[in-house]
């Protein structure tokens, strides 16, 4: 039998959704950009 | 059932009989063993297996169709987003002289006006339409808590309004924190307050080089002292920005911020970003420490190391996830003190990118401006793995590196070298999935 641990399950669209706006969360992502200033 | 072009599979150092599997698409992690992917695509697994990796978008019925989705996600963002999210600068008064500020010179102390804070009521009403279940403005300077009299005069207007209509109103602070306190936060929590993210830039004496008040003053014991006082009274989001001479240091935060009782509990989530270097006209022009892309190669180090001693500690950070631009959000903008509209907060002050004002709505040309879809022009990111994570990456970097926003902020490279260490991280602090972080061992495979 083949184990799968699933560790977090992610989002779909709509929970991106629900977040989204403010793009401070990227991995990859300056200052500025980020919103702080 | 083949499996995901956005799927990452990595061996697990210190478990040769585990394997990771990473979603860029979802941010769903998961561990299976070995031999499990190869009977996937053999065809030889069991069908609860497949089942679940489905269920996980880890495995997919056509991967066209799934690639054809994710250059359609946006769009999907869009039609399902329930929120009209607003920033709001209020004005360009601030307390600080932070020596790498983007808004440097633009901080005049002008202000919203009343007639136009009546005309941005008006304004958020009408788009604020019947799909809408939450109005969420981000509160913005200068330094929002300067305007308290604003912020009750907007939320006290909205709440009741945008509840009528079987809504809920929200509003965040992006604050230096020097004003915050506890008297202040129970009053706005009433008025729709749900968070506040607070800057302070490592150990006292570098953030008081970096954000001293304008008299020159420090202001590190001020800000620890009011995020004690205000402790278990909001979420709080701490933020910083490094440079490459100071990110070692940062951790040290951490350590004060816990002899003091601010442990991990204390904050919803702890992130520091690399100062960004801005070459506009409004930024201090002695002002030379910031990064100008992702790319440069100091940054993998630094944010690896930042993610890792803040996980560590057990202090929260964020998770990887899509995370969609506002420019890219139909229903999410900026609203400068003057009533003009922009797509990013870091754009005001330059004409060119506003996208009009707060009377007339948005103008035809604004998605030219800002290079809309600009990924979409790339062969190199509509086959990336990466595309979820990024698209397209930061456009204000972009201008700021290039004078223009045409072409993508390719975060590949950066993404390369740093994704499966995150991943890895990721196992050993958030999942205690212990060993993660040893040292690869080459396998032939």
């Amino acid at each position: 039998m083949e184990t799968l641990t699933v560790l977090d399950p992610g989002v779909d669209a709509s929970e991106v959704a629900a977040s989204a706006g403010c793009c401070s969360n990227r991995p990859s992502m300056a200052s500025a950009a980020s919103g702080d200033h | 059932m083949p499996l995901s072009r956005y799927l990452i599979v990595r061996h697990l150092p210190g478990h040769p009989e585990q394997q990771v599997l990473f979603s860029t698409r979802t941010g769903g992690l998961a561990l299976l063993p070995v031999d499990a992917p190869a009977a996937v695509r053999a065809g030889n697994a069991p069908p609860e297996l497949t089942d679940s990796l489905a269920k996980l978008s880890m495995l997919v019925d056509d991967p066209l169709r799934e690639q054809q989705e994710v250059h359609g996600y946006l769009a999907e963002i869009n039609r399902c987003n329930p929120n009209l999210r607003v920033s709001v600068i209020l004005g360009m008064a601030c307390n600080f002289a932070c020596r790498y500020c983007y808004e440097g010179s633009l901080k005049d102390g002008s202000a919203m006006d009343e007639a136009t804070a009546e005309q941005l009521i008006r304004y958020l009403l009408v788009r604020y339409t019947t799909e809408k279940n939450r109005l969420i403005l981000d509160f913005y300077g200068g330094e929002p808590l300067l305007y308290p009299d604003l912020i009750r005069f907007l939320a006290s207007r909205l709440k009741p309004l945008i509840e009528a209509r079987g809504g809920k109103f929200e509003f965040t602070l992006v604050s230096n924190g020097s004003l915050l306190s506890p008297a202040l936060v129970e009053e706005l929590l009433g008025l729709g307050l749900v968070s506040a993210k607070i800057t302070v830039d490592g150990p006292e004496a570098n953030h008081n080089h970096f954000r001293p008040h304008k008299n020159g003053r420090g202001s590190w014991a001020t800000i620890l002292a009011n995020l004690k006082d205000c402790y278990g009274l909001l979420p709080i989001f701490l933020s910083g920005n490094y440079t490459c001479d100071n990110f070692r240091r940062f951790p040290e935060l951490l350590d004060s911020l816990a002899a003091m009782g601010l442990g991990p509990e204390a904050f919803s989530s702890v992130m520091f970003y690399p100062v960004m270097q801005v070459n506009d006209r409004f930024a201090n022009p002695e002002f030379s420490g910031g990064c100008c892309s992702m790319q440069e190669p100091w940054l993998v180090v630094a944010s690896l190391f930042i993610r890792e001693e803040i996980l560590k500690r057990g202090y929260r950070f964020p998770k990887l996830r899509p995370s969609p631009c506002m420019v890219d959000l139909d229903d999410a903008f900026c609203v400068n003190h003057d009533g003009t509209l922009y797509k990013c907060v870091t754009l005001i002050g330059h004409p060119e990118f506003a996208c009009g004002d707060i009377s007339q709505g948005f103008n035809e040309e604004w998605r030219q401006r800002y290079c809309l879809d600009h990924w979409q022009k790339e062969e190199r990111c509509l086959g990336c793995i990466y595309l979820p994570l990024c698209f397209g990456g930061c456009r204000y970097m972009a201008f700021q590196r290039e004078g223009s926003m045409a072409r993508v902020d390719c975060q590949k490279e950066f993404l390369d070298a740093t994704l499966e260490k995150m991943l890895m991280q990721d196992l050993e602090y958030r999942y205690a999935v212990k060993g993660a972080l040893l040292p690869q061992t080459p396998r032939p495979d």
